[in-house]
């Protein structure tokens, strides 16, 4: 039995070691992660500059990392034991809880609160010549997972009461109308299906008669969110769903970045990175949406961030035009050159994790 | 490079296993030094050259040594090599140290050098080191090939982060091994054991302490559970460090001094360093203390000994005055139980003794790990809720519950609890059958599990490389 030891040990070390070279060199590269979201570093150039300041190493030991052989199978392995062995509550950040995957955010940075307070704050200054401004925020799924199950979380008490404070524009309270089975459970977002009662608040706060309006429902299977590749544990996927009605159908979607239109939704996105890019082609600096059918020449300027890209559509039966504006992606300085504020409505829905990184808005 | 890597794990290390698997017998050290100078080369391209002038120079001093042994040349020679040794240590991690403190206390303002510690050089300067004077007190003859040499100085599984291994341990190797089946067995689980030490549970224990670190809300308990990760974290770090350079090292066929034994289940500071960096501690006894006279010269001069030995085994771990606190921490603390304390701790229950070395022993690696001398007040001020610090937060309780089974397995993990299991379990015929099918399967799985560990994380540092 001795002998069986020895050499089972040495032979599977070997193998192990021997055998994962081998597929190394043998398997293809692959450009991107799709569970990570995110390029793969490609094997690094040798130049006498990057040998000498030891960057080149680095470097690739960052490619061997990114294209390890069964690369998905050794981090599924690794979360089932930080889990399930170690017994840890998170793995870097993410956690799971009654079904969902979420990220950890639970410290309030209050001056990066303020920076976005600020730039809202300017964006409301600098065009005084828009009809009404209105502010809502949108918990992120912490506000109804983290404390609930023991988790660390921030005071939203108080960034709520912040930001509100703090921003003169007509408050919204959306909190009341959201739960935690409004939000997809392996994904930051919120499902359209699920905000309808949202966008309609939303529009009777800032004005407009109720409307009813009839959608079809349509279903894009096997959507696995931003945390279910970060976390790497195995999870049913979620089903992503869109909405729509004539409305939608016949809105003329155009971007400050592209050339040839977009549509309101893309299920060629699905494919994407990112597959709630489905919405309004993900993400992009500046948005018009024109409504043909409207019966108003109305405008709507909606400051978002992701989540407003699956909201935006159910807003469109009663304005004629919505600019969506991301200023993550577009200096709040610039807009005068590329849009009028004159008699519009102009709404800042922003999500508490924004909020609470406001140095991201531009 | 790191043996933690996935550059040295399945790229380096199995291509240097063929290679020196497949030459021939008088081959065998011409690969193991180019390999070592790779490794290096990766870590230290530039640095790579001094790692070459500090083997040219022993060696050659050495040789000198050796053909004038007796004449007072000898001796000339052998302080050229400490200066030349010391030389290069001070310069490269203590002249900003020391510039700093002249401004600091003169209040001037001279520019920092700012050059860059090469990794491992308290290492390997101590060890050349430690060669030249054995050569000169007549411990060992002087290596006669250069290529020998400089393998020993260059060996890459010892290089960076010790054990300091002499010349004397591996002499006898380095003209002459051969590497059994038995060799390469022992030499695999223990470097199995020493990645799944450093992988598994000193990367999990830092990230604890980096959090600890980054918190928003400390608590007394945090401070505690913050102290216990980091003597933990430090402990699995260097000792798995040190299992995986005893096992390359014994699959390439040589035997290197242990380096730890089990440091926290000593029941006294004395018993706490017989097993805790063990190789570092015999060098500045047979090199420093020793030589100072030991503990054989009166009193007073006793005492100024084991300040000097252990201020100075402070400053080899670092240039800042906490590792200078450190040191002397241990040194008084040393000197009170041989002079009465040791006599007063052995009086009383097992557990207590247990609790003393622990208490001290987090205390010193609070200080070991303080960024400055003000952190470290703050540091020992929390653990005892200086600064109207609550007993504990909700944080704190989620960081706990978080780390819990952690802590647990690395306590369980520290001492030798697992390895008398092992042997137990090995003294019965079914026993030794079940170990027999277990060690292969563990080690893959180790192997395996520390892969998947290095495939998905970015924390992996080593606290020994900045020494």
């Amino acid at each position: 039995m001795e002998k069986f030891k020895k050499y089972a040990t040495i032979g599977l070390f070997l193998l192990l070691i021997f055998g994962l070279l081998i597929l190394h060199i043998a398997l293809p590269d692959q450009g991107l992660s799709y569970s990570e979201r995110r390029k793969l570093e490609a094997f690094p150039k040798a130049t006498l500059l990057s040998i000498k300041d030891g960057s080149f190493f680095d470097d690739l030991e960052s490619y061997l990392l990114d294209h390890f052989p069964l690369r998905e199978t050794f981090r599924g392995i690794k979360a089932d034991l930080h889990f399930d062995l170690f017994r840890q509550l998170d793995k870097s950040g993410l956690y799971q809880a009654d079904g969902h995957l979420m990220e950890l955010d639970p410290v309030l940075d209050e001056k990066q609160l303020a920076l976005a307070i600020n730039k809202i704050n300017a964006v409301i200054s600098a065009h005084p010549e828009a009809a009404s401004y209105y502010f809502s925020i949108i918990p992120d799924k912490n506000y109804f997972l983290a404390s609930k199950n023991g988790y660390p979380a921030m005071d939203y008490e108080k960034l709520i009461s912040s930001a509100k404070n703090g921003v003169p524009a007509a408050y919204i309270d959306i909190l009341p109308l959201l739960s935690l089975s409004d939000y997809y459970n392996t994904d930051s977002h919120w499902k359209q299906e699920n905000i309808l009662p949202v966008a309609e608040k939303l529009l009777a706060e800032m004005g407009n008669l109720p409307h009813e309006r009839s959608y079809t429902t349509h279903e894009l299977k096997g959507y696995f969110g931003v945390y279910a590749g970060q976390a790497a544990v195995s999870v049913p996927a979620d089903t992503l769903r869109y909405l729509t009605d004539e409305v939608t159908e016949n809105a003329l979607v155009t971007s400050l970045e592209q050339d040839s239109p977009l549509s309101v939704y893309s299920e060629a996105d699905f494919k994407n990175v990112d597959p709630y890019d489905v919405y309004l082609s993900g993400a992009e600096a500046l948005l018009t949406i024109e409504n043909p059918l409207a019966e108003n020449k109305k405008h709507l300027i909606l400051f978002r961030d992701s989540f407003g890209s699956s909201i935006a559509p159910l807003l469109m039966g009663e304005y004629s035009r919505i600019t969506v504006v991301d200023l993550r992606y577009i200096r709040s300085d610039l807009l005068s050159e590329y849009l009028d504020f004159t008699g519009a409505d102009v709404l800042f829905l922003y999500s508490t994790g924004i909020l609470n990184n406001g140095a991201i808005l531009k | 490079m790191i043996f933690s890597g996935i550059t040295f794990l399945y790229l380096f290390f199995p291509i240097v296993l063929l290679l020196y698997a497949v030459v021939p017998k008088t081959w065998k050290n011409h690969v193991l030094l180019a390999a070592s100078l790779l490794f290096y080369f990766c870590g230290e391209p530039v640095y790579v050259t001094l790692l070459i002038f500090s083997s040219f120079s022993d060696f050659f001093i050495s040789t000198y040594i050796e053909r004038h042994r007796g004449e007072r040349k000898a001796k000339y020679a052998l302080i050229l090599s400490i200066i030349i040794n010391l030389g290069l240590l001070g310069f490269f991690k203590y002249t900003d140290f020391l510039i700093g403190t002249v401004n600091d206390i003169l209040g001037t303002s001279i520019p920092l050098v700012k050059v860059p510690l090469p990794v491992g050089i308290s290492f390997f300067t101590f060890q050349t080191m430690s060669y030249t004077i054995d050569v000169y007190r007549g411990d060992a003859h002087a290596e006669p090939n250069f290529a020998t040499f400089a393998t020993f100085v260059c060996l890459f599984p010892q290089l960076v982060a010790g054990p300091i291994v002499r010349y004397t341990d591996i002499s006898r190797e380095l003209h002459e091994r051969t590497t059994t089946s038995d060799d390469v067995f022992l030499g695999i689980r223990r470097f199995a054991f020493g990645l799944g030490k450093k992988v598994l549970l000193a990367n999990a224990l830092g990230e604890l302490v980096s959090t600890f670190r980054a918190a928003n809300e400390n608590s007394v308990v945090f401070y505690w559970l913050y102290a216990v990760a980091y003597c933990l974290q430090v402990y699995f770090d260097f000792s798995g460090y040190s299992d995986m350079a005893i096992g390359i090292g014994r699959i390439f066929g040589f035997h290197f001094p242990e380096n730890f034994n089990y440091p926290f289940i000593s029941k006294s500071i004395t018993e706490f360093w017989r097993r805790w960096h063990m190789t570092l501690g015999a060098w500045f006894r047979d090199y420093l203390y020793i030589p100072m006279g030991g503990n054989r010269v009166k009193k007073s001069r006793w005492f100024l000994n084991i300040f000097v030995v252990w201020a100075t085994t402070g400053l080899w771990h670092g240039a800042a005055f906490n590792f200078i606190l450190w040191g002397v921490y241990f040194g008084i603390l040393l000197t009170l139980e041989k002079l009465f304390l040791l006599k007063w701790v052995e009086k009383l229950p097992a557990f207590l003794r247990h609790i003393y070395l622990l208490f001290i022993v987090m205390i010193s690696f609070v200080i070991f790990n303080a960024a400055s001398m003000p952190e470290i007040l703050t540091d020992i001020g929390g653990l005892f809720g200086l600064g109207k610090l609550p007993l504990i937060s909700s944080e704190t309780l989620y960081y706990l519950r978080s780390n819990a089974v952690l802590i647990i397995l690395g306590c369980i993990g520290a001492t030798p609890l697992m390895r008398n299991l092992a042997r137990k379990l090995e003294e019965n015929a079914v026993g030794a059958k079940v170990s027999a099918v277990l060690t292969p399967v563990v080690t893959a799985i180790l192997l395996i599990v520390c892969t998947a560990y290095l495939v998905d994380g970015s924390f992996n540092p080593f606290l020994y490389f900045r020494f």
